[in-house]
């Protein structure tokens, strides 16, 4: 595959001088973030189009979720993006720094990626406490559109959230591999971009569920 | 296998097998959209019973004739799903997920057969049935359809699974090819929970529900067909 | 410090200051959120805002979390008119 031809020769770029382009994972993994984020969408359009429509009930049923909780989980992914990111980077220097020569002790992305994870089951437990009062106040999917689209659209993504915590576990095994190869980072920024969609797509349905 | 050495019957039964595929949408448009009325969706999960017998009755012949190439074309998702399975065989020294995605296309594939029995088994005699029978013969059919995530989606992961486990050059299917069969796994999740809700977009008739796991299995068939019309010209 | 750390900090540095920015976003379109939701004449305005802070923390997680900023053009162009279209469909539709 052509893609791999560049990653031996391909450190993280410098700055906008050089016009040399760089995709990330492998070009499968793009095939399903653009479906997600296709997908998504729809569901972003349907929960605008019931706000639109109805707006009164709409608005009273958000005046009952727990704002607080959810600000803290929106923080929660967000930092859990930031540790990927930083490992990632910690594993691409492992990789250019490991060699039979001079090979580094260990590579500190893994402390990373657990923090990562972290973070992810710190949202599904805070999810799952939000759920817990809604459901204990005698609310369900079956009281009003609002709460219809907010226990499924959130169910979708925790579900994501989910396949996330696996792939983290994934990633955080591969960074202890003793040697990463261009092979394993690919598959390593993969796992990362998956995990960043995960958390794009929950800073939109808290915009629209919590927010407005 | 040499690679000098090429196997022109697997080529032209590899392309048998895609266009299998390519005749299983081509059946669905004409018995399921067209004339059957299973999608865009005739009925409705909150219909009352006495409103399905009226709604088929006024299509009956339509419906029995779309039915009879709803069979034609589920029956053809079994030389489909052998096909995948084939190649990925292929690339096998010892056989483990061929054997795996040939239990999914047998399930697949009854699952799929039962929805054209519910189908045509609704217009056979709408008149003499309590009403709700034909209702439940409905409610049926697209639960066989959508409730059935496990089944299609647990297809779709065990078509990924030896792709994306391969060593590089040795995958049954470029690696793309994975990455969307997990796509199409997660657009058919939302069918699981029609169970739940009898309108709206998450019911069987739903946007959600319905039209996305349809739109992304058939568009998946092409994809698989495609992949399969690919993989045989290595042998031609 | 050695050129070796010098030139990795770029990369690290740039998510930092990423991930800083999304967090005030985070905090700032909740604040937005109170006034969508108790204070009626500024509500519409509210909402445009939480929207927009929404997408732009969205296309600043592909940009540089996603690395989008280095990927090949026609994926980073798709990206970019997506979060535009998405965010002009969502405004159109909660404002009308």
């Amino acid at each position: 595959m052509t893609d791999m031809a560049h990653i031996g020769a391909a450190p993280p770029l410098p700055k906008a001088s050089s016009h040399k382009t760089y995709l990330p994972g492998e070009s499968g993994i793009w095939v399903f973030v653009s479906g997600e984020l296709l997908v998504f969408s729809m569901f972003f359009i349907l929960i605008a189009q019931g706000q639109a429509e109805q707006g009164a009930i709409f608005d009273q049923s958000r005046a009952k979720l727990d704002l607080g909780l959810c600000v803290i989980n929106t923080l929660l992914l967000l930092t859990g993006s930031w540790f990927v990111a930083i490992a990632v980077e910690r594993c691409r220097e492992f990789m250019r720094d490991s060699g039979p020569d001079k090979r580094p002790a260990q590579n500190s992305a893994t402390r990373y990626f657990t923090l990562a994870l972290l973070c992810a089951l710190g949202f599904v437990s805070i999810k799952m406490v939000e759920w817990g009062h809604k459901l204990h106040a005698g609310i369900t999917t079956g009281t009003n559109d609002f709460f219809m689209y907010y226990f499924m659209f959130t169910g979708i993504h925790l579900f994501h959230v989910l396949m996330g915590v696996g792939v983290l576990l994934f990633l955080r095994a591969a960074s202890r591999r003793p040697e990463i190869t261009p092979r394993t980072m690919r598959i390593i920024e993969a796992g990362a971009t998956y995990w960043h969609l995960v958390d794009l797509l929950w800073v939109a349905l808290f915009a629209l569920l919590y927010l407005i | 296998m040499q690679s000098g050495d090429k196997d022109e019957l697997f080529a032209r039964s590899m392309r048998f097998c895609a266009w299998c595929g390519v005749a299983a949408i081509i059946f669905f448009v004409i018995g399921g959209v067209w004339l059957g009325g299973m999608i865009p969706p005739l009925l409705g999960p909150d219909d009352p019973p006495a409103e399905f017998v009226r709604k088929v009755s006024e299509h009956l012949l339509a419906i029995r004739i779309g039915s009879v190439f709803l069979m034609l074309s589920f029956a053809l998702f079994g030389p489909f799903g052998a096909g995948i399975a084939a190649q990925t065989r292929r690339k096998e020294r010892n056989p483990v997920f061929s054997y795996v995605q040939l239990m999914f296309t047998a399930s697949g594939t009854v699952v799929a057969l039962l929805v054209a029995f519910c189908w045509a088994l609704m217009v056979f005699r709408p008149d003499v049935y309590q009403p709700t029978i034909v209702q439940f013969l409905a409610d049926f059919a697209y639960f066989l359809a959508v409730f059935s995530v496990p089944v299609f989606g647990g297809w779709c992961v065990v078509i990924a699974l030896p792709i994306l486990m391969a060593k590089p050059g040795e995958e049954p299917f470029p690696r793309w090819i994975g990455y969307a069969n997990l796509w199409a796994a997660a657009l058919f999740t939302p069918g699981q929970m029609v169970l739940f809700f009898k309108h709206g977009p998450f019911s069987w008739n739903g946007l959600i529900a319905l039209w996305l796991p349809f739109a992304a299995f058939f568009l998946w068939i092409l994809l698989m067909s495609y992949a399969m019309f690919e993989a045989a010209k290595a042998d031609d | 410090m050695s050129e070796k750390m010098r030139s990795s900090f770029r990369p690290l540095r740039a998510a930092t200051l990423a991930w800083a920015v999304l967090v005030a976003a985070t905090l700032l379109a909740a604040h937005f959120a109170h006034t969508a939701q108790h204070r009626q004449s500024e509500a519409k305005l509210a909402v445009a805002g939480i929207i927009i802070t929404a997408f732009a923390k969205i296309w600043l997680i592909g940009f540089q979390f996603m690395e989008l900023k280095n990927a090949p053009r026609p994926l980073r162009h798709a990206f970019d008119l997506w979060a535009v279209v998405i965010t002009s469909v969502l405004l159109k539709i909660c404002l009308s």
